[in-house]
Order: C-alpha cells, then sequence, then structure tokens
C-alpha cells in the first residue's frame, strides 16, 4: 500500500531515542509498596471493591466501573491493602485524588479466577464485555477505557489501524515493545479484528523505526497474514489518531466527528499487547513499558514496570540522575505534563519518564507580540490557523474561535515549537478550550430549555383559562337558581 | 414644460403610493427575537426578569443594559455588545457569578419528602415526580437555573458539575 | 475608470460607517458584522441590477423623445427611491434579516453607487443587454469592495492600534490603502 506523504503541517524533529533503545526490555524491580490512584483513565473514576487490611492476589479486581465510560482496575501484586486515601497523581500533581496503597508481600500468588479466554469462538460482544473485565485502556496517552470505545465502533466493515507510529521525541516504548514482542502486538490486533469484525487491519510504523518493522513483518507471516504492516514518514505528530487516518487511507476524520464516522478504528500498539496477555495468558492490565530518558538520566532504558511503582524506583533503575534536571516530565518535551517531583506512581498512561536537562527542552524566552510571520499555520497538522486561533483567544470573542475550530486542535505543540515570538500558543489554547465547551453545551440546550419553557407557558395558560371558566361556569350555575 | 410636470407628479405619486403601503407592513423579524436567540434560555431570573424573553423585550427597548446575565456569562454580554452596538461591559457580579463548569441540580432521595414545590418552581419541566413519590431531576434537561433550590422545604437538592454524558451536546 | 472606483469606493465607506457607527441605520441586527455586509451587498446587488435598465429605458423611451432630459437627476433619484422601498418590503416579508428595515430603504437611497450607476449609463452603455451587465458590474464590485472592507475592519478589531488611530481614522487609512491598491486596475481598460 502507498502511503501519501503527510504534506499538510507537521516538524521534522530529532528523534533522540538512540540511547533509550541501546538495551533490551528488562523488568523494573518489584517496589515495596504501590499507588494506585482510581483516575488513572478518562471517564468516570473507578469505585473500591476492596477495604483496608484486605489481602489481594496478583490480577486481583480492587475497583470496578462507575458509568458507561470507566474501567476495572487490578492489583498488580499479590500482598495487602494498606490504605485507601488521597494521593497525587502524575496527571493531576496539584490535587490528591482516592488511590489505593498496596503492600507487596513479593510471593506474586496470581488470582486464580483469571484465565484465558477462548476468543475465537466469541461473539463481538462477548469479547468486548471480556476487554473491559481486564482493565484494557488507550495506552497510546489517551488512556480511553478500551471496551467502551470498541461498543461504539461501526458494526462491521471496520478497517482496523494499529497505531505504531511513535512520533514524539524521545519516546521509544512501542518501538521496543514492537522490536521485542513483535507476536505479543498482532495476537492483540487479531483479537482486534475479531471484537469489531474488522474486514482490513493495518499495522503503522514510522520509517526510522527498521527494526520493529521487520519484527512485525515476521510475527504477521508466523501468525498466519492478513495484517499490513506499513511505514509512514517520520515527521511529528505522524502518530496523532486524525494525523495518521489521513496518512494511511486519505480520509478526514470530520471536524467534532470520531474515526468511527468514517468506518475507522485506531488502537495503540501497547492496548493490542495488553488484549493479547489478557486474553491469551489471563493477565489484565497491570503493568507496560515506561521509557526513562533524558539527558538527566544515567542509563536511559525502556522497562517493563508494574503500574503503582513509584517513579523513584524506575529512575533508580536506570543508575539515576546524572545530573540535575532541569525538568522532569510524565511524557515528550512537546505533549509532556511536568512533574515537581519523582514521588509519584506509574499509571496506566505513563509512557515516559523524562529527565530533561535545559539542552533537551530549550526554555522558551519572553512573549514578544504576533509578528503574523504564519509559520505557526504552515506547521498546524490539525489544518487549523494558530495566528488566528491566538488573536480570538486573546480577545475572548469565544463564538468565532468555535467557528475556527479550536476544538479541533490536537494540543500537539507544533506552532509553540517554531512561533519566533515565543508565545505559549498550546498553554493560550487550552485555556480558551472550556470556554467555548461552554458555549457550545449553551448553544446546544437553549433550543430544547426554550421549547420546555414555552410549552409550560401555554400549559399554565390553558390551566387558568379552565380554572377561571369552572368557576365561571360555578357562578352562573350558582345565580341562576331560583 | 407640461410634460416634464406631469412626468415628475407621475413618479411622485407612485412613490408616495408605495411609501404609505410599506408603513403598514409588519416586519417577520424583531429586534426581540434576535436577543432572545442569543441568550442562554436557562429562565432563572437572576436579571431581575422573569425569563429569558422579557430580559430581550427590556433589551430591545432600551431599559436594561447588556451585562445582566450570568449563565450567559461575558460571551453572551460580548454578543450582545455588537449586536446592539452598546460598549461590551462584563457580567455584573450583582446578578450572579458565571459556574466555571455546567451544573445540574439533583434531588437527595433520602430526604425528598414529596412536594411538588420544586416541580411547580422549575421552568423547563426537567423534574420528575407527583405527590407523595420521588422526585428525581432529568439531568440532560436541566438548566442550572437553581430556581429549585429555594422552594425546597428540606433543602434536599444540591447542585453538581454536569457529566459529559449528561449534557445534550449535538455532534 | 478611476471615476467609477472613486465612486465605489466612497459609497463602501459610506454604507461601512453607516453599519457599523451609525446604530439608527443599522437594518440588520446581526451578531457578526461580516453578516451585516453580506446582507447590504446582496440588497445593493438586487438594487443596482433592476434600476440600471430601468433608467435605460426610462431614459431612452421617455425622456430622449420628450426632451426633458433635465429631469434625468431628479427622476432617476425618485426611481432608485421606488426600488429600494421594493426591495425592503421583499427583504421584510420574506426573510428574517431585517427588524429594522426601514434603515435599509436609507442606506440603499443614499447610496452613491446605485445613482452614480444610473447617471453613467449614457456614457458608457449602448444596448439594453449592456445596461443590465453594467448595473450587475457596479454592484458586485460594490460587494466585494464592502466585504473586503468589512474583512479588514474585523481583522484589525483586536490589534495594538495607536489610541488616536484607533476607529475612525484607521477605517479612512484602510479604504485610502485599497484605494491605492486598486489603482492598478485603472489602465487596464481604455476609457
Amino acid at each position: 500500500m502507498t502511503t501519501r506523504s503527510q504534506t499538510r503541517g507537521g516538524l521534522k524533529l530529532e528523534t533522540h531515542k538512540h540511547r533509550s533503545t541501546m538495551r533490551p526490555l528488562r523488568a523494573a524491580r518489584p517496589a515495596e509498596l504501590l499507588t494506585l490512584p482510581l483516575d488513572q483513565h478518562a471517564g468516570a473514576a473507578a469505585r473500591p471493591i476492596v477495604a483496608t487490611g484486605d489481602l489481594v492476589a496478583l490480577g486481583q479486581p480492587i475497583a470496578e466501573p462507575t458509568a458507561d465510560i470507566s474501567a476495572w482496575l487490578h492489583s498488580p501484586v499479590s500482598g495487602r491493602v494498606r490504605a485507601i486515601e488521597p494521593q497525587p497523581s502524575a496527571l493531576h500533581p496539584d490535587t490528591p485524588s482516592l488511590a489505593i496503597v498496596i503492600e507487596n508481600d513479593g510471593a506474586d500468588r496470581t488470582h486464580a479466577a483469571n484465565q484465558p479466554f477462548d476468543f475465537s469462538n466469541a461473539e463481538p460482544a462477548a469479547i468486548v464485555e471480556h476487554i473491559a473485565r481486564g482493565g484494557i485502556v488507550g495506552l497510546g496517552g489517551a488512556i480511553f477505557p478500551t471496551a467502551a470505545k470498541l461498543a461504539r465502533a461501526p458494526a462491521k466493515s471496520a478497517h482496523l489501524i494499529v497505531n505504531g507510529a511513535e512520533c514524539e521525541p524521545w519516546i521509544s516504548c512501542d518501538d521496543m515493545l514492537m522490536r521485542e514482542r513483535a507476536s505479543e502486538v498482532i495476537a492483540g490486533a487479531k483479537v482486534l479484528c475479531r471484537a469489531v469484525l474488522a474486514e482490513h487491519c493495518t499495522i503503522a510504523v514510522e520509517d526510522d523505526m527498521r527494526e520493529a518493522a521487520q519484527a512485525l513483518r515476521e510475527a504477521v507471516e508466523h501468525a498466519g497474514g492478513g495484517i499490513e504492516v506499513v511505514e509512514v514518514p517520520s515527521i511529528y505528530p505522524a502518530g496523532g489518531e486524525r494525523q495518521l487516518i489521513t496518512t494511511l487511507t486519505g480520509l478526514e476524520v470530520p471536524s467534532g466527528g470520531l474515526p468511527q464516522d468514517i468506518g475507522i478504528l485506531c488502537q495503540n500498539v501497547g492496548t493490542a499487547a495488553a488484549i493479547a496477555r489478557w486474553v491469551h495468558d489471563g493477565e489484565p492490565l497491570i503493568r507496560r513499558v515506561v521509557t526513562i530518558t533524558g539527558s538527566a538520566i544515567q542509563e536511559p532504558a525502556n522497562l517493563d514496570a508494574v503500574i503503582g511503582t513509584p517513579l523513584s524506583r524506575l529512575i533508580a533503575d536506570c543508575g539515576g540522575f546524572a545530573t540535575e534536571p532541569a525538568k522532569l516530565m510524565m511524557g515528550g518535551p512537546m505533549m509532556g505534563i511536568a512533574l515537581p517531583t519523582d514521588q509519584f506512581a506509574v499509571l496506566k498512561g505513563m509512557n515516559c519518564v523524562f529527565a530533561a536537562t535545559l539542552r533537551d527542552i530549550q526554555p522558551a524566552g519572553p512573549e514578544m507580540p504576533c509578528i503574523r510571520c504564519g509559520s505557526c499555520s504552515e506547521v498546524c497538522p490539525a489544518i487549523l490557523l494558530p495566528q488566528q486561533l491566538h488573536r480570538l483567544a486573546l480577545a475572548g470573542e469565544v463564538p468565532e474561535l468555535d467557528e475556527y475550530g479550536l476544538l479541533d486542535c490536537i494540543e500537539c505543540g507544533c506552532c509553540d515549537y517554531v512561533c519566533p515570538s515565543q508565545i505559549p500558543l498550546v498553554e493560550r489554547f487550552r485555556v480558551a478550550k472550556p470556554e467555548v465547551l461552554r458555549y457550545r453545551t449553551m448553544r446546544s440546550m437553549a433550543p430544547e430549555a426554550r421549547a420546555q419553557f414555552e410549552a409550560r407557558e401555554v400549559r399554565l395558560a390553558r390551566l387558568e383559562e379552565e380554572r377561571r371558566a369552572r368557576l365561571a361556569e360555578k357562578r352562573r350555575s350558582i345565580t341562576s337558581k331560583p | 414644460m407640461l410634460t416634464a410636470a406631469l412626468l415628475a407628479a407621475g413618479f411622485a405619486a407612485a412613490l408616495a403610493s408605495v411609501l404609505a403601503r410599506s408603513s403598514r407592513v409588519v416586519p417577520r423579524s424583531t429586534l426581540i427575537e434576535r436577543i432572545n436567540d442569543v441568550l442562554p434560555q436557562t429562565q432563572c431570573g437572576r436579571c431581575t426578569f422573569a425569563g429569558c424573553k422579557p430580559y430581550a423585550t427590556a433589551l430591545a427597548e432600551g431599559r436594561a443594559d447588556i451585562n445582566h446575565c450570568p449563565p450567559g456569562g461575558d460571551t453572551t454580554a460580548r454578543t450582545l455588545a455588537t449586536l446592539l452596538d452598546r460598549p461590551y461591559k462584563p457580567v455584573d457580579p450583582q446578578f450572579g457569578i458565571t459556574p466555571a463548569q455546567p451544573v445540574v441540580a439533583w434531588v437527595d432521595e433520602s430526604r425528598c419528602i414529596g412536594c411538588t414545590k420544586c416541580i411547580q418552581a422549575c421552568p423547563v419541566d426537567a423534574i420528575v415526580g407527583a405527590s407523595k413519590f420521588m422526585h428525581t431531576i432529568i439531568a440532560a434537561q436541566c438548566t442550572g437555573c437553581e430556581l429549585c433550590i429555594a422552594p425546597c422545604p428540606v433543602d434536599c437538592i444540591e447542585l453538581r458539575p454536569a457529566q459529559a454524558s449528561q449534557l445534550s451536546l449535538s455532534s | 475608470m478611476s471615476s467609477l472606483l472613486l465612486i465605489l469606493l466612497s459609497a463602501v465607506l459610506i454604507s461601512h460607517f453607516a453599519l457599523t457607527r451609525v446604530p439608527a441605520l443599522r437594518p440588520f441586527a446581526s451578531t457578526s458584522p461580516f453578516d451585516d455586509a453580506v446582507r447590504l451587498a446582496i440588497a445593493v446587488l438586487a438594487c443596482t441590477s433592476v434600476v440600471t435598465p430601468l433608467s435605460y429605458l426610462l431614459r431612452n423611451h421617455v425622456l430622449q423623445p420628450l426632451h426633458v432630459l433635465y429631469l434625468q437627476p431628479l427622476l432617476f433619484v425618485v426611481l432608485i427611491m421606488l426600488v429600494a422601498q421594493l426591495i425592503r418590503l421583499v427583504v421584510e416579508q420574506r426573510t428574517l434579516w431585517a427588524p429594522n428595515a426601514t434603515a435599509l430603504f436609507a442606506l440603499l437611497t443614499g447610496n452613491s453607487a446605485i445613482l452614480g450607476a444610473t447617471l453613467l449609463v449614457p456614457s458608457r452603455v449602448e444596448t439594453f443587454i449592456d445596461s443590465i451587465g453594467l448595473g450587475l458590474g457596479i454592484g458586485l464590485s460594490f460587494a466585494v469592495l464592502l466585504l473586503c472592507l468589512t474583512t479588514l475592519e474585523q481583522r484589525m478589531r483586536h490589534a495594538a492600534i495607536a489610541v488616536s488611530f484607533r476607529g475612525t481614522p484607521l477605517a479612512l487609512i484602510t479604504a485610502g490603502v485599497m484605494a491605492l491598491a486598486l489603482m492598478g486596475f485603472t489602465g487596464l481598460i481604455a476609457e
């Protein structure tokens, strides 16, 4: 299959992945205490189903979903529940949220009820239900509960795209996963194909990930074919869901819409591997590959860590800090979240710990006025106009922000990166988005509310009319009597 | 000379008749409707008028300023300023504070006594229930106007952030 | 050509000022000044397309045979008022555009481009078909120029402009720059 190169926007960035991919994947050392926030997935936080003091087994469910869009949470080790209390979470470093803290007893007793699942004879709905029970969420960064996404996928003629186009610099967890565990990725892709009755399946990798592409092709052949491995140009953000879909199929996901609207389902390679482990080995989502990297790390590497492991443990496993980092981030330099300390735990969505020196992140200088150069509009992969969006965001013109498509911004940071006036564009857009969402909500509720109100007025007027007619009738019948 | 005078007179007569006829025409769209389309239709009454249409009427007649609507927030104030060609002002806090996120009312069912006072107060009929039966709020229709909170004799209604799935967002 | 340009630009500038700065002359109460400009442009286009051929007929088949050409400006103005009133009626009855339609009548009547189109008929037009073309041409040019000026004003709304230049001075400068830009077309067609 030929791909058109991503001609709209994007940046060619240095990948900095060499140091972290030099050594093979290895497991992180087990930790004594594991912290598991209940809101480490998109949607409603999970609700604990264990209590303080309970003994838990490895893979035992410890929290259940509370809404349609929510996920199960499982214990990554065997041990005892030490506490259920608010703890800080890397997703929102300033606000603690409820978390389950587990003491590891080191025995790794597995939960007996977790058994392999025969998906080849199961109905798609049953497969989706089973995936839900594994606590599987999107590991590409969106952490959206996979079962909820699959339930909303098109029923047939779906094109499944498995996203291995890891585009953000420094992050290499998906690359290592594909190099060393390609068979798991393919097995997961097969389960997904059956779960949505997909007609085509494509795995995308960037064109500089040669070993990964090779490993995947061998694994596909070994598994009987049926999946195409495609290389896409390594331009950031090639791995963005919408950008990848356009590159592979030439179709554009409609503004405000989802890939399912054009018959496409996109899943990350890590998610596929997690599904394979759950379906074939009975191991729910309790661990993932995390890249520990940055110039401030002694020996950058990719570690297979269980969720709940403190970051300080992972950093120590990589030789500790070589120098004091200028910034510690969850994620990469373009879209990551800065962390104040390393006292946070690995989450399902944590793909990378980036200990950056000043040279790695090149902090922005003081903000200067916009010179209307247009570089931002040239590089925007979502084909938006950041220059106009910025002007409107500063002026607070919310309806026009909606018209110019602010809600389609994927916050990739390309415009920020190229701005010669060092304007913090992504920050401005993040602040403006809730305003636009609120405006949209208001506009969509207004007609219905107005109709209800007017119907109520009509009803009250009618009741009043009837009451008056009744009284008049009564008065007439009284006065007309002799 | 005569032809010129006759011609001029004829044109003047035509014009006069057309002008006379058009003065009795009733326009299809009115300024009040335009303004009402911009307002959020919460019908909360915080603007000191009895609903969004009365406020729109007052705005059209120049009796009210554009910054009376907290549910609409500064966005609506800006739109009204453009519409009516008046200077923009942010929403006056004396009429209320714009909520940071959409909120909906919620009935604590363990304390509800089934008195129907909140049902009568709700301007958009978003509360379901009957006398001596449990009352509940249809979150998707609640506009967060807070009119049900005061009438409740046992104070069992509170405001909660609206979940994304409850917002009737047209995609 | 440059006289036509002058007429058009001054008409555009005056219409723009009327739409945005004179509350009583705002026929279309809409939330976006661009929408206002689009609707006025359509109304003016309709007006010129109807008035110019009618003025051709009036001049050549009524005024000239009767030798009362000196009545031309007066009767053209009255003709424009008639057509403007009719357009106003159509807009008011059939569309939801104009809560304040009397202002539309005032804007159309006072629009010098429309009067200019009717008065240019003898010097530029030979046949009836040509007069329709002239009317359409002037209407479309007015539309394009008005939309350009409105869009430019909208883009500069929130720019950091020196206080003494904000508002009317900047609008005049913008119109001047537009005139300079359009002067390039004046040599294209030999007069």
